[in-house]
C-alpha cells in the first residue's frame, strides 16, 4: 500500500494503519533497531513501541514519506532502550562501534555546563552534510543513522570497505572541524 | 558535547537525505563477491621470481636485476599454465604469483584489493563470480590513493597471477613529503600532517624503482630489520625524516625511485586495529 494511504489510515484512525505499517515496513524497522540493540526481542519491543508512537502522533503529524518518519521514531526508542540496558552491561552492536567512532567527531572536552539543543546541532549537521559529496553523505548517514555495518554501507554504496572505512574517516574529521568551526564547544 | 549528543541530533537530518541513503539500503545487490585469502606474497613473490627468470639472484640489488627479473608476456603464459597444473596436485597457489605485485581495485571487474607496494601489506584479494581476466588484458586499477594498469591472470579458483603496478595519486593531500636532500646513499624528507588528528608510523619503508613505467619493489642486498619505534607527528604540523639505503641496498643507481609507507590514523593497540594510510613520495638519482 502507498506511504500516503497508509498515512490516511492513521488520520481516519482506522486500526489497519497498523497492520499496513506492519506489512510494509516491519522488517525495515526490525533492521534499525537489531542495528542498535543486538537483539531480536529487544528490537520488537523498539518496534512495537514505534507503531503505539505512530499511531499516537499522526495526527497531528502527517509524515510525506513514512519510512523516514518510523525509521526516526524506531531509532529513538532504540537508543532510549539501549541506553536503559547500557547501564548494566556493554551491548556490543553496531550502533555501540559507531558512537565510538562519531567521537572522534567531539570537539574538545564537554564540561558539565553543557546545555546543548540537539536541534540546533541537527541543523549544524545538517548544513554540513549538504557540503558533502553523495558518497561521503550516503555512507555518514548509512554507518551513524542507520548504524549499518561498515561492510554493509561500503557494499550498498558499491565500494571496498577499506574505501568507504577511508571516506568515513575524512567525513568525521570534517565534521569536526565544522562544528569547531560553528563555535560547539572548541 | 558527547558522542551521544551527536548521535542524537542526527534524528534531525533531512527526510530527503534520509530517503536518499535509503533508497540505496533497500535496492538489490548486483554484484556477488567472492574473498580469496592470499598470503605470504613477498616471500612468494621472491621464489616465483626464481622460477620464472632461471637462477636469477636477487640477493645483490641493482636496478638492471629487477629489469631482467620481472617476467616477459610468454613467461606468464607459461608459468599460468605451469601453475594450474602445479595447483591441481599441490592444492595451493600461495607460491605461485608472480612479482612484482601491487593489487589495487576495479569496481567494474569486481576485482579489488588494497594499494601495497609488494604485497607486505595487503593480504586478501576479492573477486566477483563472473569476472575473467585473461592474460595480456590490460585492467584499470584504482584503490584509495593509487591507480594503474594490472595485466595477468585470474584462474578458476579465483587466484590472481600477473604484475601490476600503482602510480601514488591521491585523491586528498591528507599526508604529504617533501623533499629536503638526496643523494645515492640517504634521503631527506619534510612529512606534513593535513590531518586533524596525529597521525603515526614506524621506521619501516618499502623502497620501490620504476622501470619503463612499471614499479618494482627493490629487494634488499642483506637481511634488514627495523627497529620498533612508533613516530608521531601531530595534526596539521610537520616531522623531518631521513632514510640511509647504505646497509640495505648500498648506494642507489641513476633512475626514478619511491619510498611507500604505512601510516596509522590512530595509535596502535592490541585491541583495536588503527586505520591505515599507504603514502608514497618519489625521488630521482641523478
Amino acid at each position: 500500500m502507498e506511504d500516503a494511504k497508509i498515512v490516511q489510515l492513521y488520520l481516519d484512525r482506522n486500526e489497519a494503519a497498523i497492520t499496513e505499517s506492519k506489512i510494509k515496513y516491519d522488517k525495515y524497522l526490525m533492521k534499525i533497531s537489531y542495528n542498535i540493540l543486538f537483539n531480536n526481542e529487544d528490537a520488537e519491543e523498539s518496534v512495537n513501541d514505534t507503531y503505539l508512537s505512530a499511531w499516537n502522533s499522526i495526527p497531528p503529524h502527517k509524515p510525506e514519506v513514512l519510512s523516514t518518519f518510523l525509521g526516526k521514531i524506531a531509532r529513538g526508542h532504540a537508543i532510549d532502550i539501549y541506553r536503559r540496558h547500557h547501564a548494566e552491561k556493554r551491548i556490543p552492536s553496531e550502533y555501540c562501534s559507531s558512537l565510538d567512532e562519531l567521537e572522534e567527531c567531539v570537539p574538545g572536552t564537554s564540561t558539565v555546563e553543557d546545555n546543548l539543543e540537539a536541534k540546533r546541532l541537527g541543523e549544524v549537521i545538517n548544513e554540513f552534510l549538504k557540503t558533502q559529496k553523495e558518497d561521503a553523505r550516503n555512507l555518514f548517514i548509512g554507518r551513524y543513522f542507520y548504524s549499518d555495518s561498515l561492510k554493509e554501507v561500503a557494499e550498498y554504496n558499491g565500494m571496498t570497505e577499506a574505501k568507504a572505512k577511508m571516506i568515513l574517516f575524512r567525513t568525521r574529521q570534517k565534521l569536526k572541524e565544522y562544528l569547531e568551526k560553528e563555535g560547539f564547544n572548541v | 558535547m558527547n558522542k551521544e549528543q551527536i548521535s542524537d541530533a542526527l534524528s534531525f537530518i533531512d527526510d530527503s537525505m534520509l530517503e536518499q541513503t535509503n533508497k540505496l539500503r533497500m535496492a538489490p545487490r548486483a554484484k556477488k563477491i567472492t574473498r580469496i585469502r592470499w598470503t605470504g606474497v613477498a616471500s612468494a613473490a621472491a621464489a616465483v621470481l626464481v622460477l620464472v627468470a632461471g637462477a636469477t639472484s636477487l640477493r645483490l640489488f641493482s636496478r638492471q636485476s629487477m629489469k631482467e627479473a620481472a617476467p616477459s608476456m610468454a613467461e606468464q603464459n607459461h608459468f599460468a599454465m605451469m601453475a594450474e597444473s602445479a595447483t591441481e596436485s599441490a592444492g595451493t597457489l600461495e607460491s605461485k604469483v608472480l612479482a612484482p605485485i601491487d593489487r589495487v581495485a576495479d569496481e567494474s571487474n569486481g576485482f579489488e584489493a588494497k594499494p601495497t607496494s609488494a604485497g607486505n601489506w595487503l593480504q586478501e584479494t576479492t573477486v566477483s563470480e563472473d569476472t575473467s581476466i585473461m592474460l595480456g588484458s590490460n585492467i584499470n586499477l584504482e584503490a584509495d590513493g593509487f591507480n594503474g594498469v594490472a595485466n595477468g591472470l585470474l584462474d578458476k579458483d579465483g587466484f590472481y597471477y600477473g604484475n601490476a603496478s600503482l602510480n601514488y595519486v591521491p585523491e586528498q593531500q591528507d599526508i604529504n613529503y617533501t623533499v629536503e636532500s638526496i643523494d645515492r646513499n640517504n634521503v631527506t624528507f619534510t612529512c606534513s600532517n593535513n590531518l586533524s588528528s596525529t597521525v603515526y608510523t614506524g621506521d619501516d619503508y618499502e623502497l620501490e624503482t620504476n622501470i619503463d613505467g612499471i614499479w618494482y619493489t627493490c629487494e634488499p642486498i642483506t637481511e634488514i630489520g627495523f627497529d620498533s619505534i612508533l613516530w608521531s607527528v601531530d595534526a596539521k604540523a610537520e616531522r623531518v625524516f631521513n632514510y640511509s639505503f647504505d646497509y640495505a641496498y648500498g648506494e642507489l643507481q641513476g633512475g626514478k625511485y619511491r619510498i611507500v609507507k604505512k601510516f596509522y590514523l590512530s595509535a596502535p593497540d592490541p585491541v583495536n586495529k588503527p586505520e591505515e594510510l599507504l603514502v608514497a613520495v618519489e625521488f630521482d638519482i641523478e
